[in-house]
């Protein structure tokens, strides 16, 4: 029952925090002017980040090594983008090359 | 940005159905109330879809034994390389991001999870203002 309504605040509070954050960045985003080149950057920044969050979760799984199948899947996925394909397929090719590898008891 | 959200009383709904989708698509369009339009139907979408699927995931969920002998591990980055991919072609983008992306590999046997992510942060010194 604790740990229900300690849940329960959690949730709440981690909502009222984002809700918070956005509004401030809105707020905050319409009395700042950046340069075209500072915005570039920002966006820029968003893009790494994205990229940093798909590099480490192609290849690893909390600190260890995500293993081979899934290395090779989001390889895959990478060569499909690259070569303009839709990303429905991009999304299906990495999925069914990873379990692919894993049904022949790659890991 | 500033147009999408609305003012005063507006602004307070217009902020909590703000994500990436619906700013995506609300600044992609040509004219301010195709703008102000693509951003409000996205973003009440999303507000009314997200919840509704998370559940029937939930549901759904119970009869995937093990989302990994399917793949769905890869899926996500996955996505998210196909969605920023155009980006990277150009050096602009891509320098930064790359050595970024490296960083944070490097960084992950040493740094607790989720931290790793924030380093790349520094391939950010390599940005310069090109093409």
């Amino acid at each position: 029952m604790t740990s229900h309504s300690l849940m329960i605040a959690g949730i709440a509070v981690l909502a009222a925090g984002t809700f918070l954050m956005r509004v401030a960045g809105y707020r905050l985003g319409s009395r700042l002017n950046f340069s075209p080149a500072t915005q570039t950057m920002l966006s820029d920044a968003a893009t790494t980040l994205l990229l940093a969050v798909a590099a480490t979760s192609a290849l690893f799984e909390g600190q260890h090594f995500a293993g081979y199948a899934r290395v090779t899947g989001v390889s895959v996925a990478l060569f499909l983008a690259w070569r303009k394909a839709p990303l429905m397929v991009i999304i299906i090719a990495a999925a069914a090359v990873t379990a692919l590898l894993r049904g022949f008891g790659i890991q | 940005m500033k147009d999408l959200v609305g003012s005063k009383a507006m602004s307070w709904l217009g902020c909590h159905i703000m994500n990436d989708e619906s700013v995506v698509f609300g600044i992609s369009q040509s004219t301010h109330e195709k703008r102000k339009t693509a951003y409000w139907l996205c973003g009440a979408g999303i507000a009314l879809f997200w919840p509704v699927s998370v559940m029937a995931g939930a549901y759904i969920g119970q009869f995937i034994p093990d989302i990994k002998a399917i793949g769905l591990d890869a899926v996500f980055p996955a996505i998210l390389l196909g969605l920023i991919f155009p980006a990277l072609r150009s050096r602009r983008t891509r320098i930064p991001a790359t050595s970024g992306a490296l960083i944070s590999l490097a960084a992950v046997p040493f740094v607790p999870a989720g931290m790793p992510v924030l380093f790349s942060l520094l391939g950010l010194l390599a940005w310069r203002n090109r093409k």
